[in-house]
């Protein structure tokens, strides 16, 4: 199976992962990998994938008033919605593997 | 929208960009200009690139239907904004009414076969993707799809669930009938 849109993905995730920004990349590569689940900006990550037109403006002040910069929410908003859509995409790419080869 | 700097912490030079492309679109910009112009090394060049490449680039699926992918997928995801978007881009090429009923009610839609069951299967990967068997790829080989249309149809939901998670988390404003218009004017002649 050939995937032609690999690097232009490579490039989206490493932009979110490692472009300087305000929070470290470790951190923004357990959002891309769903892995960050804990703490405020965990549950912030988790409402951004699973409902986030329950995201109100209160929520966003509560984060601001607990030391997390607009750049730092703007960051999680993306890279937690990038790995809502990894998810998506390896589980597509995955059982294309897994049904053998094709035309 | 819901973040300030998003919505005015532009640089100079984008905000300078931001009022060319505004008279241009002929109409108020769609937030999603805004979120695409600020800071656009960490997200909207990447991902511009990548909606141009699978959206408009070299495809066994026509423009109009990987457009109705992404309003679909929009729809599965009860995202307005881009639904309202992806409609209006699909509905210039196929015709409105027939966006409508595939919209409305899929099994009976006039719509090309392989493209109905695409459609079928970016539900499934779109709601619930642990139940996306190897069995619903042979389905889609045995409407004579090639394998490089089944990742464009993969790539168009991964897109579509980064952008409407996006729109709505961020607090896109719905757009008005001229900006959905404007819309898919704009992004059926120049792309992303």
């Amino acid at each position: 199976m050939s995937d032609r849109h690999q690097s232009l993905l490579n490039r989206l995730v490493q932009a979110v992962v490692q472009t300087k920004g305000s929070l470290d990349s470790a951190t923004r590569a357990d959002l891309v990998d769903a892995k960050l689940t804990t703490g405020l900006l965990g549950a912030f990550a988790i409402k951004v994938a699973e409902n986030p037109t329950a995201i109100g403006d209160s929520q966003i002040d509560d984060l601001l008033k607990r030391g997390h910069s607009e750049d730092a929410i703007f960051e999680t908003i993306i890279a937690a919605s990038v790995g809502f859509a990894l998810v998506r995409l390896r589980r597509g790419l995955a059982v294309l593997e897994e049904a053998g080869p094709g035309s | 929208m819901k973040l300030r700097n998003v919505t005015s912490g532009h640089s100079l030079a984008r905000k300078l960009m931001l009022k060319v492309a505004r008279v241009m679109f002929g109409a108020e910009l769609p937030d999603v200009l805004r979120v695409a112009f600020y800071r656009p090394n960490f997200f909207g060049k990447p991902i511009v690139a990548l909606e141009n490449a699978v959206l408009r680039g070299q495809s066994d699926w026509s423009v109009g239907e990987r457009e109705l992918f992404a309003a679909f997928v929009s729809v599965k995801n009860k995202c307005r904004f881009c639904m309202d978007a992806h409609t209006a881009v699909a509905g210039r090429v196929l015709g409105h009414e027939v966006v409508d009923a595939i919209m409305a009610d899929l099994p009976t839609a006039p719509i090309r076969a392989p493209a109905r069951a695409m459609l079928v299967f970016l539900d499934k990967l779109t709601i619930t993707p642990e139940d996306v068997t190897a069995d619903d790829i042979r389905a889609l080989r045995t409407e004579g799809i090639r394998d490089d249309a089944i990742v464009d149809g993969i790539y168009i939901c991964m897109i579509f669930c980064v952008m409407n998670r996006v729109a709505d988390a961020f607090g896109y404003e719905i757009m008005t009938p001229k900006q959905i218009e404007q819309t898919g004017k704009f992004l059926l002649r120049y792309g992303y």
